[in-house]
């Protein structure tokens, strides 16, 4: 079994897992939307100004959504007792690593994916016209949040106020993140050219991702 | 903990206090060319230089306590161990 | 052994006292007043000089964390736990003079200037280190997990910084951030290393003092341990 087919074979777990009871992306989809709903209410904003505020509100929500999710994969695997038996398979600790990225970049992707007619919705924008290089960006992005986000986990999921403390350790590691979606997401949606903030994404994706590749071994022992 | 709350909240009183000095110089008419720096000093500035000397002095005093409690700390700790070994 | 790092702490502890008074001597005696801002630009010489302390602070605290993955003795993570403290306090510190500066210099508080932005990131990245630290019981799992946000936190700074940096040139303010190290008088310049200096000797004596005290707690748990295992 090489590398990829772990990666594969824990991922595939982990989403059939969460297919069968859809908590967690559940959770995540609503408490998206509610986000959305909710700054929709605060800002009323009309068609022009939902271009300039809508892309910072819209990763806001996103943001949120994220920490919930990336909390529930990793506290089932250990409530069921799922984690010892990853640890003692004989594998690069990175590569569990990996497949908790994916796991989670897909569950948080699928959760903006189902915001995003939403957000169309309430904030009258247009995004069909640039929906590919919107994706794009979106996962890139999101990448990046899981990225640290699913070390971050790691380190917070044993201690006593771990709902809590996970936003606080996240948000200011993920600044530039934000930043150069929320740029990108406004650029591509006035139809500029947005190639600086995907470069400053994938690159921040290889940072973290290559970081936490390393010591997330240490993190999950016990 | 407690203490080091203190610490802050005295450093940050005296700088809120430099503020409404800062603003009275900054109001007054310095002529001066940058090259030819000896202006005169602003009449506020023996107690501007006093209240820092003076809140630098107090917290030196408090990092000489605070290093003569750690020595003595270590003595005792010392003994303790040795206590430990004899016995 | 003891002896020998109690005598340096002293002289170093008397060193410290005689050129942070004399750091404020020349901050306000010798250090000429600055033409447009008048008395309010010395907060310069105590701004600069908290932040460059901070980010060593936090270098420190980079270092502690990969030598304690590295090589699992402790005396790294006391040295980070201790960096971390005094990190905040001086980014505490930066944080609080720049408004203090920037009010009665461009008329408002806070001005999304890169480097100050930048620091305010920095205050929460090491706040949320002690944070995840006081949450955790002690032990070694502490001191790995703290290590590895040390390391987390440190890479994000560099990255921090870069990209706010792009993020203000996309969103230029009115009022121009810098003026710290732009054309300064050579007195100016002589007194801000100065002061650099001062708060540098600051850091270190902080640090051993620090230092000192964490492991004279994990000395006296030592002890008491042998205590238990004998009685």
């Amino acid at each position: 079994m090489n590398a990829l087919t772990r990666i594969g074979a824990i991922f595939a777990k982990d989403v059939l897992v969460e297919l069968r009871t859809r908590q967690a992306l559940l959770s995540m989809t609503i408490f998206s939307l509610l986000t959305v709903l909710l700054l929709a209410f605060a800002f009323e904003p009309a068609a022009e100004e939902s271009v300039l505020i809508g892309p910072g509100l819209l990763w806001i929500a996103f943001a949120f959504c994220g920490t919930i999710g990336l909390e529930h994969t990793l506290s089932l695997e250990r409530e069921m007792g799922g984690m010892e038996a990853l640890l003692l398979a004989p594998m690069d600790r990175g590569i569990i690593y990996l497949a908790k990225l994916a796991a989670n970049t897909f569950f948080m992707f699928l959760a903006e994916l189902l915001t995003l007619p939403f957000f169309v919705l309430f904030f009258n924008v247009n995004i069909l016209p640039v929906l590919p290089d919107l994706l794009l960006l979106n996962l890139v992005g999101t990448i990046g949040f899981c990225s640290v986000g699913t070390l971050l986990v790691a380190l917070t999921s044993q201690t006593r106020l771990k709902g809590v403390i996970l936003p606080v350790l996240l948000f200011p590691v993920i600044v530039p993140l934000l930043l150069a979606a929320v740029e990108g997401t406004g650029a591509i949606l006035r139809g500029e050219p947005a190639g600086t903030p995907l470069r400053i994404l994938v690159a921040f994706d290889v940072i973290f991702a290559t970081t936490a590749f390393l010591t997330f071994g240490y993190a999950l022992e016990e | 903990m407690i203490r080091k709350l203190g610490i802050l909240v005295i450093l940050a009183s005296l700088l809120v206090a430099a503020v409404p000095v800062g603003d009275a110089a900054a109001q007054e008419e310095m002529g001066a060319v940058r090259e030819a720096p000896a202006v005169r000093p602003a009449a506020n500035v023996p107690f501007l230089f006093s209240a820092f000397a003076l809140t630098w002095i107090v917290l030196w005093v408090y990092l000489v306590h605070v290093h003569r409690g750690q020595r003595r700390l270590e003595k005792m700790l010392g003994a303790l161990g040795e206590e430990n070994r004899v016995g | 052994m003891k002896e020998r790092g109690g005598f340096v702490d002293s002289l170093l502890l008397a060193l410290l006292g005689v050129v942070m008074l004399l750091n404020l001597y020349l901050i306000f005696y010798h250090a000429p007043v600055e033409r447009t801002m008048g008395l309010v630009q010395k907060i310069f010489y105590f701004h600069v000089p908290s932040a460059w302390i901070a980010f060593l602070a936090f270098f420190v605290v980079f270092v502690g964390s990969a030598g304690y993955l590295i090589t699992g003795r402790e005396g790294y993570d006391r040295t980070a736990h201790s960096s971390a403290g005094i990190g905040v306090l001086f980014c505490s510190l930066v944080l609080l003079t720049g408004p203090l500066w920037a009010k009665p210099v461009w008329g408002i508080w806070w001005t999304w200037d890169p480097r100050l932005t930048s620091t305010l990131v920095l205050w929460f990245l090491y706040v949320g280190y002690l944070l995840l630290r006081s949450y955790l019981p002690e032990g070694p799992r502490r001191a790995t997990l703290s290590a590895i946000l040390g390391i987390v936190g440190f890479l994000d700074v560099p990255i921090v910084y870069l990209s706010i940096r792009w993020w203000r040139n996309q969103h230029p303010s009115p009022v121009v951030g810098g003026g710290s190290g732009s054309g300064l008088d050579p007195r100016m310049k002589a007194v801000f290393f100065f002061s650099l200096f001062a708060f540098t000797l600051l850091y270190v004596v902080l640090l051993r003092l620090r230092t000192g005290h964490a492991r004279s707690e994990e000395a006296a748990r030592t002890v008491l341990e042998e205590r238990k295992r004998t009685l």
